[in-house]
Parts: structure tokens; C-alpha cells; sequence
């Protein structure tokens, strides 16, 4: 009898320890490392946001479970969660949410690391993480596209222009050709007159060059300059260039 | 047999009321501590390391345990998000291999000593023994050599400047977001205040 009543009461004492440990967790223990908890957030190439919160404990915190509950939301209040429920020693979660030209700006998110003390069948708050990360209208890619269609557009029509400039001098030489004055068995043959003729041609083909080179250097020149130091990607940096 | 049976009415009785008066007690400190987050948002518990407040104070071993579960359940779920993560954080691809083989290298070891833990618990639930207690450290310690051993490899296989991007990224970017919480205090240890109970 005497046997069983220490018995019981080693029992009895076990269980307070016990309740005792998972109360204390949520206690001030000064020196001593507990869970570590982190969340994370940023802005890929094409905008989308993507980002994750972790809990991670030690094995030997009294069968304490961890849990992160996760949540991102957008500047016209778009909001992806996750909960990742008690699991384990560690627990991480991760969210994301697509880029949307309507909705930029500065995308946060908000992470809530848990504890659950199974003797006391507790939910401990331990804290919370938080960072920021911002998206923008993509200026740079449309400024680049714009760009890169005017440099074609100034090659293109410099090879048109050089070609029909050469056209017509092949045109106007052969018309000279086709002349009395330059044909030799011809009566009425003048060489001066001929190459008077054919210099004509030439020289209209020399300023028919100079103004397409001058229309070249307009489109060119007239292009957007990318480079400038304000355009930006979805990701919002500063790191636009004309190539 | 009438002591017997008054002896555990007075046992349930005094187990009842040691978990009452715990809930109470915790129940209102943390009834009080949410209406004042209701005010304030929610509010870390005290002791808590903030990396913001000085990133110094969080260990390597800390950020690194955080940066491979992350990297870790991303090479699980999905490896694109792991990718995107350390791309935004000026990783190259050659580099990036490199981290993902060392995620999944992580995640396979971390995952042997995970499922002893999983089930010691749940053998053990919910309050395990001293012995369990030990054996929970012991995996504890082979879990910080696990880590230790993979960041200390790194700078051999990331090369010189792949070495700078991941300690950049662990001891300025990681650890400035970071925080710790205090560990649970066992009786009699320091920490432990007896009038809260």
C-alpha cells in the first residue's frame, strides 16, 4: 500500500514538472538559444513575389511542435498564406504571389511562429518575422523593345535609301548610255556631254547618299536612351541599359 | 481500501489543480499580453534575439540551420522559388547548382535524424524521460555537426566569390531578419522563476 501511494505521487510529481516545463516556455530564459525564426521576401526578373517564414526549434525542447503561418500581401490587398500546422521541429512555409502591372509597390510579408506544448495542450505565441520587398511597372524592358524597333527601323531604312539611290544612278547612268552623245559610232558623239551627263547622276547620288546617312543618324539619335539611371525593372533597380 | 480511494481523489485533485492554476496563469498573462496586441500587434516574447537589433548576437550555426531548412523544403517543393531566391541574391548558375546539391544533401541527412526524433516523440508523448531528454540532445548535437560540416564546406565548393555572396547573404542579409526566442527553461535551471507558477 505504502509502495503504491510513492508511486503514485512520483507519478503526480512528474506530470507538474512537466506542466511546469511547457509553462515556462513562454518565460524569460536569458543565455539560452530557442526556436529561431526568420521570413523572407523578394521580387524575381518577371516580378512575381515569392516568399517563405521558418520555425525551427531544438530536438530537445520537450516535445514542443513547430508551426509558421505565413502570409504576403500586396499593395491593393492581394494575400497568399500558408499555414504549415504543427510539424515537428521545424516548420516552413512559402507564398507567392504573380506580378500584376495594377498592383505594385511595396509587397509585405508577416510570419507567425508558434509553439504547441502537448502536456499543457498549448499554443505558445514566440514571435513574429516581417520584411518588404517592392515591384514596379517594368519601364526598361518596353524602353529596350522601343529602342531596339527604332535601331531596326534606321538600319532598314538606310539600306532602302542606299539602294534605291543606287538604282536610280544605275538608271541614270544607263539613260546616259542610251544617248547619241555617248555613243561612239554615233555622229552626234560628245564625250564631255557624255560624262557631263554621267556627273550629274553621280553627284545626285552623293547627296541622295548624304540624306539617307542624315535620316539614319535622325532615327538613331532620336532613339529613347535606357541607360539613363531611372528607368526600372519589375524589381524596381535601377539597372536599365540600352543594350 | 476507503485511503486508497480517498488518495487518488486527492491526486486527480491536485493534478487538476496544478493544470488549472497553470492555465490560469499562462491563460492570463496571455489574455493580457493579446489585448495589448489587439493595440499593438503581437509581441515577441521577451528574452527574444532580434537580429535587427544586432545581427551579432545570432549564431552562424543559427542562420545556416535557417537558410537549410528553407533551401532544403524549397529543393523538395519546388525548386524554382530556391533558384529565383539565391539568383536575386546574385548567385550564378554554377553556383546555384551548387547549393542545390547541397540542399539535397542536407535535406536526405537532416531527414535520418528528423524521423529518430518524430518517433521518440511520439513513443514518448507527451513528456519524455531524462534518458529520452538525452537521447533528444544527443540528435540535437549530430543535427549542429550536420550543419557545421555543411557550412564549413562551402567555401571549398563555392569557389573564392561564391564564398562572399553566401556569407554576405547568411551574416548580413540572414541574420539582420533573424530572431531567436528563449529556450524553455528546466526546473531548478537558470531562467527558471518559481513565483510565475
Amino acid at each position: 500500500m505504502q509502495r503504491h501511494k510513492s508511486d503514485m505521487l512520483a507519478k503526480m510529481l512528474k506530470l507538474i514538472i512537466a506542466v511546469m516545463i511547457c509553462g515556462f516556455t513562454a518565460l524569460p530564459a536569458f543565455g539560452q538559444m530557442g526556436a529561431s525564426f526568420y521570413s523572407v521576401v523578394w521580387t524575381d526578373e518577371s516580378g512575381d513575389v515569392y516568399g517563405f517564414g521558418v520555425t525551427d526549434s531544438s530536438y530537445n525542447q520537450y516535445n514542443h511542435q513547430s508551426r509558421a503561418i505565413v502570409s504576403l500581401s500586396s499593395p491593393n490587398g492581394r494575400v497568399s498564406s500558408y499555414d504549415t500546422g504543427y510539424s515537428g521541429s521545424s516548420a516552413t512555409g512559402y507564398v507567392y504571389l504573380l506580378y500584376d502591372e495594377n498592383d505594385v509597390g511595396s509587397y509585405f510579408i508577416n510570419t507567425e511562429h508558434w509553439d504547441y506544448c502537448p502536456v499543457v495542450f498549448s499554443d505558445i505565441y514566440q514571435g513574429s518575422s516581417t520584411q518588404t520587398t517592392q515591384t514596379c511597372t517594368d519601364t526598361c524592358t518596353q524602353c529596350r523593345t522601343q529602342r531596339h524597333n527604332q535601331t531596326i527601323l534606321a538600319y532598314t531604312a538606310l539600306a532602302v535609301c542606299e539602294a534605291t539611290a543606287l538604282t536610280v544612278l544605275n538608271n541614270g547612268l544607263a539613260a546616259c548610255d542610251l544617248q547619241n552623245f555617248c555613243k561612239p559610232e554615233h555622229q552626234d558623239y560628245n564625250p564631255e556631254l557624255c560624262a557631263s551627263c554621267k556627273n550629274n547622276h553621280y553627284e545626285n547620288y552623293a547627296i541622295a547618299q548624304a540624306a539617307c546617312a542624315a535620316a539614319f543618324a535622325g532615327l538613331m539619335l532620336t532613339r529613347p536612351d535606357c541607360g539613363d539611371g531611372t528607368r526600372q525593372n519589375k524589381q524596381c533597380a535601377f539597372i536599365c541599359s540600352n543594350d | 481500501m476507503r485511503k486508497r480511494t480517498t488518495l487518488v481523489t486527492l491526486v486527480t485533485l491536485a493534478i487538476v489543480v496544478a493544470i488549472s492554476v497553470t492555465s490560469i496563469l499562462l491563460g492570463r498573462s496571455m489574455s493580457t499580453a493579446s489585448s495589448h496586441q489587439q493595440k499593438i500587434g503581437k509581441q515577441d516574447l521577451p528574452g527574444t534575439i532580434s537580429g535587427t537589433e544586432n545581427k551579432d548576437l545570432i549564431p552562424d550555426q543559427a542562420a545556416y540551420a535557417v537558410f537549410l531548412r528553407f533551401a532544403a523544403h524549397a529543393t523538395k517543393s519546388n525548386k524554382a522559388v530556391l533558384r529565383s531566391y539565391l539568383k536575386s541574391h546574385g548567385f550564378d548558375e554554377a553556383e546555384i547548382g551548387v547549393i542545390q546539391a547541397v540542399a539535397v544533401d542536407f535535406r536526405r541527412r537532416v531527414a535520418v535524424l528528423d524521423k529518430e526524433v518524430e518517433q521518440l516523440k511520439d513513443e514518448n508523448w507527451p513528456n519524455p524521460d531524462p534518458s529520452v531528454m538525452g537521447r533528444l540532445s544527443e540528435l540535437q548535437q549530430q543535427k549542429e555537426i550536420l550543419i557545421s560540416e555543411i557550412a564549413d564546406s562551402l567555401p571549398g565548393r563555392l569557389g573564392s566569390r561564391g564564398e562572399e555572396k553566401m556569407s554576405y547573404l547568411i551574416k548580413d542579409k540572414l541574420k539582420a531578419k533573424m530572431k531567436i526566442a528563449p529556450a524553455p527553461a528546466p526546473p531548478g535551471g537558470p531562467g527558471w522563476n518559481k513565483k510565475h507558477h
